[in-house]
């Protein structure tokens, strides 16, 4: 009988054009799009850096004052004149002349270099020059394009006197630029790591927190619904009459959310993965060999996350799923119809999202013995988020008390929604929540 | 069939600060066809919704084929099926879909998966999804639904409410037939007259939250001296 139920669950919902858009489609599309948009927008924007700092190695014109007139500014002309095309020097000059010259549109880079260059050069001691490019517009691209010319600029001059003094002091230029290559380890959790597996990790955190926290706010407001519906279609009275355990109904009722919500988070997952993959695709195109690991790195977590806190997380995660579905068929069993349902669901919501979201962006060891308690009391709702950053923390005591918790709030709710299924109490309670409704002028719909 | 197929005694039901029932006795026998007719409020489908374990008595007993519906629910739910006046059937489940539920759900096999198809007279309307019928088809769908199962006890609150009279006749037609068929004791409720005359061995009409008088049709009319139903209905409720 129950195979019956669940089937019947899943094809009145899987079947609704509108819940196949909004629950399994939308989150392919709006990741998938939000990916493939931010991947055009990042690689646009590293194609026109690439080409900027090409053409300006091939083209640039330069406008240089020299007020200095001394040993820096040769130095700076002969290295100019390997950077530019083009290079116009001027004795009788200021910042302003720079600027004026730039905005005229004659020359890509201006260089101002003050009368005390050369001075402190002798006293080796850094020297302060001005460098000014033109801006035509405000966008990501042009943004970061004007940015890596200035950068490509100053950072290929530095190289250049560097080396210069170097050379002439009689010394390996390799030598005094990096006299120590270090391999660099963490330890963490008795492994040795590189550091940028933690950097890559906790950049990929938020992705992997925010992930169940959308997937159990959907099953919340999807069991809600799936309640919610039969009260709307008049097919609850119905049900109650039939010669089915309540047990069974409840059953059915949170199979068929579960299946649904697989099929959400398959989707969701496979929006993400492309978000993540344009993403990160786009970003090392920009940031090209900064970090042997991406952005939002799976392989990243696999070093640090144990099959054990997987399953652990998994568990919690089928937890947490249970209990806001529970909760769900207990808040939309009394709801006259999906709308009212669904504004109960979006005003509890408060449940999941909060919490989690403190989680994602506080540390749980800053949150204090209260705070931390408050998590862990609010963990059915949070339980995969909550787990994932104790484990990360090193705070394990929390994990078998979050599971522990979670176990026994899931079974009570499934027990008292399976106990709200007894039609009188039901029946009386929609009543009282209805009539409630009208006297507040409209929280409820009577149909 | 003679057996008692229904026993209500000193039934009683408060919500809060409203009286639905006040005092309804009354038995049905085995295989009889027992019509509820009353105003509106008067308590006709609070009694049914007790009768099918919806709602528990506050105070008095109903006994179905014995049972006790407050204490021997899951024995009750297997004798009954039960059509409110207002039942959905899911929308994106086409007619034969729910028809094939509901059989299994009752432990029954396709023998009354033929007869729900029959019953319904939808053809192959029962392949589209419930959600493109219309209301007359949808309660053909749960009139099928309800005595296809060929439960002990069919209890049907306004079988044919808010149908046109060539569906509604459909319906009244198929009802009689089916429970006389397979000595389906029914109980339903109704405000047609017709309707009741037509399908009901013995009638009770519920005033104010209590029996007024229960009997055969005919001989309520010759009581009455009334031409139909319906004049003994209304001078009944306006001498009250």
């Amino acid at each position: 009988m129950l195979k019956e139920l669940v089937g019947k669950e899943l094809k009145n919902t899987l079947r609704d054009r509108k819940t196949l858009l909004t629950t399994i489609l939308m989150p392919l599309l709006i990741f998938g799009v939000m990916g493939v948009i931010y991947g055009f927008a990042f690689g646009k924007a590293a194609q026109t850096v690439k080409q900027t700092v090409t053409g300006l190695k091939e083209h640039a014109t330069l406008y240089v004052c020299d007020a200095d007139r001394g040993e820096f500014s040769e130095l700076l002309l002969n290295f100019t004149r390997k950077f530019g095309k083009e290079v116009v020097v001027s004795k009788e000059c200021s910042v302003s002349t720079v600027k004026e010259e730039l905005i005229k549109g004659n020359y890509t880079l201006g260089v101002y270099v003050p009368p005390e260059a050369s001075d402190l050069l002798r006293e080796m001691k850094p020297v302060n020059i001005t460098v000014i490019t033109k801006a035509n517009r405000v966008s990501f691209s042009s943004s970061m394009a004007v940015e890596t010319v200035l950068s490509a600029f100053v950072n290929s001059l530095n190289s250049y006197i560097r080396a210069v003094l170097v050379v002439s002091r009689g010394l390996n230029p390799q030598i005094v630029i990096s006299p120590v290559i270090a391999d660099e380890k963490v330890v963490f959790k008795g492994e040795l790591l590189p550091p940028n597996v933690l950097t890559s990790v906790a950049s990929s955190f938020m992705m992997f927190a925010f992930a169940p926290l959308i997937v159990v706010s959907m099953a919340l407001g999807q069991a809600a619904s799936s309640m919610a519906v039969e009260n709307e279609e008049k097919t609850l009275e119905v049900l109650l009459s039939l010669p089915i355990p309540r047990s069974k109904i409840v059953t059915a009722k949170l199979v068929g959310t579960m299946v649904l919500v697989l099929f959400s988070t398959l989707s969701f997952a496979a929006g993400a993965g492309i978000y993540a993959y344009s993403l990160t695709t786009a970003l090392s195109g920009l940031a090209s060999g900064s970090s042997s690991e991406g952005f939002i790195s799976l392989s990243a977590f696999g070093r640090i996350i144990n099959p054990t806190a997987v399953g652990l997380m998994l568990l919690a995660t089928f937890l947490s799923l249970t209990a806001v579905a529970s909760l769900g068929l207990l808040l939309g069993s009394l709801s006259p119809d999906v709308r009212t349902s669904s504004t109960f669901i979006g005003q509890l919501s408060f449940l999941v999202m909060i919490p989690g979201l403190i989680l994602v962006f506080i540390d749980l060891s800053s949150l204090g013995p209260s705070g931390q308690a408050f998590m862990v009391a609010l963990s059915p709702f949070i339980a995969p988020v909550l787990i994932l950053k104790a484990h990360l923390e090193g705070m394990e005591w929390v994990v078998p008390v979050t599971i522990g918790w979670s176990a026994i709030f899931t079974t009570a709710l499934i027990f008292a929604s399976a106990k709200l299924l007894n039609s009188e109490r039901l029946l009386t309670l929609q009543h009282t929540f209805m009539r409630r409704g009208r006297e507040r002028k409209g929280l409820f719909r009577r149909k | 069939m003679n057996s008692l197929a229904v026993e209500v005694k000193g039934l009683r039901k408060v919500f809060k600060d409203v009286v639905a029932v006040k005092d309804i006795s009354f038995t049905v026998n085995g295989g009889e066809v027992f019509g509820l007719v009353g105003p509106n409020g008067a308590g006709k489908t609070t009694t049914l919704r007790i009768l099918a374990t919806i709602l528990k008595p506050t105070s008095g007993s109903v006994r179905i084929f014995g049972k006790d519906v407050v204490k021997e629910t899951d024995a009750v739910r297997r004798m009954i099926s039960y059509l409110p006046e207002e039942a959905g059937a899911y929308k994106y489940l086409t007619g034969y879909e729910y028809l094939r539920l509901m059989s299994r759900v009752y432990g029954k096999g396709d023998e009354a998966l033929e007869d729900g198809i029959k019953l319904s007279g939808l053809g192959d309307a029962l392949n589209r999804y419930v959600s493109t019928y219309s209301k007359g088809m949808k309660r053909r769908l749960q009139v099928a639904r309800t005595l296809m199962v060929r439960p002990r006890l069919a209890i049907m609150d306004e079988p044919t409410s808010g149908l046109d009279v060539v569906h509604a006749v459909y319906l009244r037609d198929a009802i009689r037939e089916y429970v006389r068929r397979y000595g389906i004791t029914v109980i339903l409720s109704s405000h047609n007259m017709l309707e009741v005359e037509y399908l009901c061995d013995r009638v009770a009409l519920v005033n104010k939250g209590r029996i007024a008088l229960v009997g055969k049709p005919q001989d309520l009319m010759a009581e009455y001296g009334a031409k139909n139903l319906e004049e003994v209905f209304v001078r009944v409720v306006r001498n009250a």
